[in-house]
């Protein structure tokens, strides 16, 4: 007859019991890392969409007009977005030929020109057509050649920027843009608290070299009270977005200034 | 007992292992890219700053003497001082000559890791067109003038120029005339209504303007007269206004935009440039000024002061009169001269509204 080892009770609840605290521990560092990781993916969200409008804004308003270009309301910023400049080169039929460089070919459909006049001013004009022209002036590298109607020729040299009629907005969550009567076009993910966040221009009388608007953004469904931010925990920002182009700017004034 | 237990307890700890290692992992990967993003957007930052402290520095050394004659549409690079710009970044700066006359300001930075910023202004120069514009005769007055004795005013004729014009510049001049008012004659007199622009400043320039960028501010009395130092032109030095007379002088080129508050006299001597005075302008004895001369009062001179360029005098206070051997002769080359040299105008001057255009 055989003698078989088998198991007694006590080995088998020794051995229960010391599997229960391996598999708790083990769970438990499972669980608080993947809820660490799922914390900093969120705050890597946050930090993204706090950082691409910044970056996106930032850009946009740093060399507008803040007297023609810009119009800032609580959620919303309004402004010329340039996309382009383009310098005169010669005339061809009543239209301008031009050296052109943007972030993308001009469209009539949506685009406007700015002719920038002998002091630095100018209005906006409609850009009717635009096609692209083969020869007619020497290009620089990164320009291409085009031909533009704008209702009227202008002078050899005249710099003209190419600009879209947009506006920023905080709603439903993210950061959008709206590029005329269209739609509001989300940038980020919806991950702002856009009640708590908002624009507001530099008031008036500031420095010149704090023109511009300041930011805040808040992160949305944050919860853990225990978290570093500016508003009630959750994360959050402020930033001044700098315009390069103030009242401060100096320069030549209008022809015919007053006498002494 | 063949010496083998079954146990499940490696395979759960490599098991944990593995998932733990895989989360760590994740947060590893995150906390990477986190940190690439945080980077570039620092070498962004460096990139712009780097191009729009260059355009800062181009404009603070602008002088606008070798930028005049580019051709609409040139394009010359620029040096920049090098203090304030990031050295281990490559910077390029150019300048393209624009209309009316602007220039358009492009620097293009690359950091070491390969991020590129562009920055872009728009300054504005100043054309000597515009700014004869406001000298329309020998004597332009806001009423009829006072000519007494052997006092003399001479236009300009371009197809007989007088005798003291000089030959070398003269098409230059001409042409001058010709772009400011569409044709290169100009009368001896003119009265120019008053409450018109004709004495509001020069070109673009308004009256506190020139009293802001003026090379001097005189006022009083004064003796004219270069003045040396080491072998050069002591261009502090008071009452010295460049040295028209003597092309060997080293005050010969210094011709200063000068602005005078009140009233001014000149007792004599020989001086060149730009001449403001807000006051009445005085000139005795030998006293000889070549350029444009704006005066918001009246212009008093006598015994043998001379003019070369041209006057115009608002005459705010009474006739502007001349008298004994005092003689005014519209001289473009004189006009054409000062306006060329004088350090004033030579600077970057900013636009009013937009200086600072996007760049692509």
């Amino acid at each position: 007859m055989t003698v078989r080892a088998g198991l007694s009770l006590l080995e088998l609840v020794v051995a229960l019991a010391f599997f229960g605290l391996v598999a708790g521990g083990v769970y438990g560092s499972v669980a608080a890392t993947e809820r660490a990781g799922r914390m900093h993916a969120r705050r890597l969200e946050v930090a993204e969409a706090f950082r691409t409008t910044v970056a996106v804004l930032g850009a946009e308003v740093r060399y507008v007009d803040p007297a023609a270009d810009l119009a800032v309301a609580p959620d919303s910023v309004a402004l010329r977005a340039f996309r382009g400049t383009a310098i005169v080169c010669g005339e061809v039929g009543g239209d301008v030929r031009v050296r052109y460089r943007g972030l993308r070919d001009p469209d009539p459909a949506k685009d406007s020109v700015i002719v920038v006049g002998a002091l630095g001013d100018g209005g906006p004009v409609a850009l009717a057509a635009s096609t692209s022209e083969a020869q007619g002036c020497a290009v620089l590298p990164g320009e291409s050649l085009q031909r533009w109607t704008l209702g009227a020729p202008y002078p050899v040299g005249t710099l003209l920027l190419l600009f879209e009629s947009g506006s920023y907005h905080l709603a439903t969550g993210a950061f959008r843009y709206r590029r005329g009567a269209g739609g509001r076009q989300p940038i980020t993910g919806s991950v702002l608290d856009v009640g708590a966040s908002g624009f507001a221009p530099v008031p008036t009388g500031a420095a010149a070299s704090e023109e511009g608007l300041t930011l805040r953004l808040t992160a949305s469904g944050w919860t853990d009270a225990a978290s570093p931010g500016t508003e009630g925990g959750a994360p959050g920002i402020r930033r001044r977005l700098g315009v390069l182009n103030g009242a401060g700017n100096g320069g030549v004034p209008a022809k015919g200034g007053g006498r002494p | 007992m063949n010496g083998r237990r079954d146990g499940v307890a490696l395979i759960l700890t490599l098991f944990a292992l593995l998932l733990l290692a895989a989360l760590a992992a994740g947060l590893l990967s995150a906390s990477v890219q986190s940190l690439q993003i945080a980077e570039s957007v620092e070498e962004s930052f460096r990139a712009r700053t780097a191009a729009e402290s260059a355009l800062r520095a181009a404009v603070a050394g602008w002088r606008g003497g070798p930028y005049r004659d580019m051709a609409i549409g040139e394009v010359r690079a620029l040096t920049v001082a090098s203090a304030g710009v990031d050295p281990n970044l490559a910077v390029r700066v150019e300048a393209e000559r624009l209309a009316n006359p602007l220039y358009l300001l492009r620097a293009r930075a690359t950091t070491p890791r390969g991020a590129v910023a562009r920055a872009a202004l728009v300054i504005r120069g100043f054309g000597a067109a515009e700014l004869a514009a406001r000298f329309p005769a020998a004597l332009a007055t806001g009423g009829p003038a006072d000519l007494r004795d052997r006092a003399r005013v001479e236009g300009f004729d371009a197809s007989a120029p007088p005798p003291s014009i000089d030959v070398a510049c003269l098409a230059a001049a001409v042409a001058l005339l010709v772009e400011a008012a569409g044709a290169p004659d100009r009368p001896a007199q003119l009265v120019v209504p008053v409450d018109s622009q004709g004495f509001a400043g020069i070109g673009p320039l308004g009256w506190d303007d020139l009293a802001a960028i003026a090379d001097r501010t005189e006022s009083g009395s004064l003796l004219l007269g270069p003045r040396h130092v080491d072998g050069g032109c002591d261009e502090a030095a008071a009452g010295n206004w460049g040295a028209p007379l003597d092309p060997s002088d080293p005050c010969a080129a210094y011709a200063p935009l000068i602005f005078a508050p009140g009233d001014l006299r000149i007792l004599g001597g020989q001086g060149q440039g730009i001449l403001v005075v807000a006051g009445d302008l005085r000139l005795e004895d030998d006293a000889f000024f070549a350029g444009p001369v704006l005066v918001g009062g009246r212009v008093i001179a006598g015994d043998s002061a001379r003019i070369a360029g041209a006057i115009a005098a608002a005459d705010a206070s009474g006739p502007t009169t001349l008298s004994g051997d005092a003689s005014v002769v519209f001289d473009p080359c004189a006009i054409l001269r000062a306006f060329n040299a004088a350090p004033a105008l030579g600077r970057a001057l900013r636009p009013g509204g937009r200086m600072w255009v996007p760049a692509f």
